[in-house]
């Protein structure tokens, strides 16, 4: 019951998250609200793992948190150099 | 059950939206940010599914490596797309794209249906993987057992090709330049 709340929660969250992405004012607020969705995605694995009873789920999600930081700085590097190349 | 559908609803809906605006959006670096967010969607799907190592293939290759190649990639590209205006031949290369496409389902009818137990797929090999795998490797995951020990040799002569296409890549796009760059750092060390 508790998980099931909490998913409620959460993809209400992803709604509001997804109309600052597609209508975001600048481009930062796209950038912060695809590092966001890229949590919520993260919480929502290790709940959804545990509300069908196989918390073994966890893993996937310690290795998206990683994915979605790459991803992130990746896009500000291009944004701050201007490329992404070494030099 | 019912909260299955609802969740695997949600999360269908909420991809359809995403890809509507990757169509819609001019500016490159928006639909990169989408479509990083569209496979991360899709990768929660996967996991809803039970699909868990999709999901990490896909959470790795295309949320990670081919945002980050697009990324670079977008670097020597110009920042927006150009409006493309409507040309004659669009319409020779459309019915061509529509003519196979229809020829590709009309055929596809022939195909035994999804999910049939009876489909020829899952009379010989499959059940014996479901019932002997854990007895004979003593791995829990049945798709696992297939890659790391049914098929080994395989996955291993895979692993050598991937190795084999990544060493020529970089051969190929190695910087020639940079071995000044190398030398001076090797000087410096040798000075210390």
């Amino acid at each position: 019951m508790m998980f099931l709340a909490i998913l409620f929660s959460i993809s209400v969250c992803f709604l509001l998250i997804l109309i600052r992405l597609i209508a975001g004012k600048t481009t930062y607020d796209r950038i912060l609200a695809a590092n966001s969705i890229g949590t919520i995605v993260v919480l929502a694995i290790s709940i959804h793992g545990f509300y069908m009873g196989r918390p073994e789920f966890i893993d996937i999600s310690i290795v998206y948190a990683l994915i979605n930081f790459i991803g992130t700085v990746a896009v500000l590097k291009l944004f701050d150099k201007g490329k992404l190349g070494d030099k | 059950m019912i909260t299955e559908i609802i969740i695997n609803a949600f999360l269908v809906s909420f991809m359809l939206v995403i890809a509507l605006f990757i169509v819609n959006t001019r500016k490159v670096i928006f639909t990169i940010l989408l479509a990083g967010t569209y496979s991360l969607v899709a990768a929660l799907m996967f996991v809803s599914l039970d699909a868990v190592d999709v999901a990490f293939t896909e959470a790795s290759v295309g949320a990670g490596i081919s945002t980050i190649l697009f990324l670079a990639a977008l670097s020597f590209l110009p920042k927006e797309e150009v409006q493309e205006s409507f040309n004659k031949n669009d319409i020779f290369a459309l019915s061509i794209c529509l003519l196979i496409g229809g020829l590709l389902i009309w055929a596809s009818y022939d195909l035994p249906m999804v999910g049939n137990e009876n489909n020829p797929v899952h009379q010989h090999l499959v059940s014996d993987f479901i019932e002997g795998s854990k007895n004979h490797i003593g791995i829990p995951n049945v798709v696992t057992a297939i890659l790391a020990s049914y098929r080994g040799y395989d996955t291993f002569g895979e692993t050598i090709v991937i190795y084999t296409a990544g060493l020529a890549v970089f051969i190929l796009l190695y910087n020639r330049t940079s071995k000044e760059t190398n030398k001076s750092v090797k000087n410096e060390i040798s000075k210390k």
